[in-house]
């Protein structure tokens, strides 16, 4: 699959010059797919050949005509199956949407289609994005192209895998408390979360709406730009879209961050940052340093439990009242046996929804409820704004943050266990700071662990500075490339 | 905090889930495992400076830095002829898991 060994942005370009076809790309997908989709199983689904090749040539055309001039025209895309594809199978990876085929595309879906990407298929994900192993899928084990004893990473971790492991150069995830920077660490790719708003989430199945972001997953800080610019509008079938001057951001790939102010994370979690991440950032620091940019240790005034704690009653709060939904009586899944409504309604539930959505449909209700709502919910929220406060005046001082995306480099699928709700939620301590106050934030890989998994840095921007972010990880990414270790995915460990 | 079983028989209730006696200690124990771990906001102090209105304007600031304002937008009418009516109909029932010719089939809602 040497082809889709180039970058998103490559590729488009060969597809233009005519040294190479849409139609040979979409055949040399298929082709590494068949190499090695089975031992990874990134995909719940992936569309009929004829029907690509059909796309595919019809795309080519129009590029020809020069109807599509998009520079990402003719570019095999993969989709996490919580977004709709009018026509395509869309299931959360749950039973309870096992059979769900929307009838509309999602606004993000629309706009990738117009600008001639190809959609390969839909992306395996932890259940309704509730997880960080994608464990959670009710259909599914994806293995870590890096390395297959480990997971991917969750909740996107199908998408991260396809790119990985070189079917697709790009795909899409959706980011609650990491799930797009996670596993794109995890995976030794980039992954951004957009400021929220930027992105529209019209199609996107809600987990928990405050906090719910569409983002780009790729190689390269480039591919990842280019593909926000793509996806990213205003849109007014969701309400909490945002409007902004500029969407092009790929203006923001500029190899310079003289004078820029960098603060790099201190707080740690239960002293549960792995070393050779500390390492990392030490490193990062230096780099950054030799860069021009004023680089200084920066300690949050909230502590990342405390993050976290806001973080699960809120979107577990959101979760439990979005799934509400999932009755069985306009779409999905329904149970057969029943002898009144309320019977269905719960059967169906408790048929449908794997171990772990049900946790955080109860510990939501339970946040919920009444004598509970004020010592959780509430206070949560008001938690939320402090932090986010916080963090306003923290921006007053610093351009973006720089901060591990993970506190490991990976999770062992053996030591993923249904017994233990809240063993993996600490692997969400840094990622959640961005989703509970709306920033942007883009992992990026620093380089490889002694056991040959990736390590991953973010950077976090303050609100709709995505611009910025992406020109700091872009003159990070420039720096390291080089230095890092090349590893042969394809090797057997 | 210990759940006690009429907490947790009203939470899966009001879940509309239905557990076995067995799953039902699964849930007690994991409930107190979750709650125990979202329980670092006892000690935040000082909260009482934070002021929110409301829940609703609370979670638009926490996304904002500028005043969030409600969207709104003009209703929008759509005439359809017979044959998209239809089409639309058959759109919405499309994914129904029961239906009979125009509607979707549940259980008897009355008494």
């Amino acid at each position: 699959m040497n082809d889709i060994d180039i970058t998103a942005l490559e590729l488009s370009k060969k597809i233009k010059n005519k040294e190479l076809t849409v139609r040979q790309v979409v055949e040399s997908v298929l082709e590494r797919i068949n190499e090695i989709e089975d031992q990874i199983q990134s995909f719940l689904f992936i569309r009929d050949k004829e029907e690509l090749l059909l796309e595919a040539d019809n795309i080519q055309e129009k590029i020809n005509s020069g109807e599509l001039c998009g520079v990402l025209a003719g570019v095999p895309i993969a989709i996490k199956d919580n977004i709709c594809t009018k026509g395509i199978k869309t299931t959360c990876a749950s039973k309870i949407l096992e059979n769900f085929i929307p009838i509309y595309d999602a606004t993000v879906i629309k706009k990738i289609k117009e600008a001639g990407m190809i959609i390969i298929g839909k992306t395996n994900m932890d259940e309704f994005a509730m997880g960080t192993t994608t464990k959670t899928s009710a259909f599914q084990v994806t293995k870590n192209p890096r390395n297959k004893k480990y997971t991917p990473g969750g909740s996107s971790g199908g998408s991260a895998a396809a790119v990985a492991s070189k079917i697709v150069p790009l795909s899409i995830g959706s980011d609650t408390g990491g799930s797009i920077r996670q596993p794109a660490a995890f995976c030794g790719i980039t992954g951004m979360k957009p400021t929220y708003g930027l992105v529209s989430r019209n199609g996107l199945i809600a987990y928990a709406s405050s906090f719910d972001q569409i983002g780009p997953m790729g190689n390269n800080v480039s591919d990842c730009a280019a593909l926000l610019e793509v996806m990213s509008s205003y849109d007014e079938k969701d309400a909490t879209s945002r409007k902004i001057n500029d969407y092009q951001f790929t203006k923001g790939l500029i190899e310079n961050i003289a004078g820029m102010n960098i603060g790099i994370l201190q707080n740690d979690f239960d002293n549960t940052l792995e070393n050779t991440i500390k390492k990392a950032l030490i490193h990062s620091k230096e780099m950054l340093e030799q860069l021009g940019a004023n680089v200084s240790y920066v300690s949050l005034p909230f502590t990342l439990e405390q993050a976290l704690s806001t973080y699960y009653i809120l979107a577990c709060a959101e979760a439990s009242s979005n799934l509400e939904r999932y009755d069985g009586v306009k779409y999905g899944f329904r149970a057969k046996d029943y002898n009144n409504l309320q019977q269905m309604y719960q059967q169906t539930r408790t048929q449908g929804f794997g171990i772990e959505v049900k946790r955080r449909i109860m510990l939501g209700t339970f946040t919920l409820s009444s004598g509970y709502y004020e010592d959780y919910y509430k206070k949560a929220l008001k938690v939320r704004n402090k932090i986010k406060n916080q963090l306003a005046q923290i921006f007053e001082q610093y351009d973006v943050l720089l901060m591990p995306t993970a506190p490991v480099t990976g999770i062992k699928l053996e030591e993923c266990n249904d017994n233990n709700p809240t063993k993996h939620y600490f692997s969400d301590g840094y990622t959640v700071i961005a989703n509970l106050a709306g920033l942007p934030a883009i992992s990026v890989p620093y380089g490889y662990d002694n056991n040959g998994l990736p390590i991953g840095v973010q950077f976090v921007g303050n609100c709709c500075e995505d611009k910025k972010v992406i020109q700091a990880a872009y003159t990070y990414e420039q720096k390291i490339k080089g230095q890092q270790l090349k590893q042969n995915i394809n090797s057997k460990r | 905090m210990e759940i006690t079983e009429e907490m947790l028989n009203h939470m899966i209730l009001l879940s509309n889930l239905q557990l076995s006696s067995e799953e039902k200690k699964q849930a007690k124990k994991d409930m107190e495992q979750m709650i125990k771990y979202v329980s670092a906001l006892e000690d935040v102090d000082n909260i009482n400076e934070v002021n929110i209105e409301d829940d609703a304007n609370s979670i638009n600031d926490s996304m904002d830095n500028s005043k969030i304002v409600n969207v709104f937008r003009e209703d929008t009418t759509i005439c359809y002829n017979q044959t998209s009516l239809e089409g639309h109909r058959e759109q919405i029932l499309f994914n129904a898991p029961k239906r009979k010719e125009n509607g979707f089939v549940v259980p008897k809602t009355i008494d």
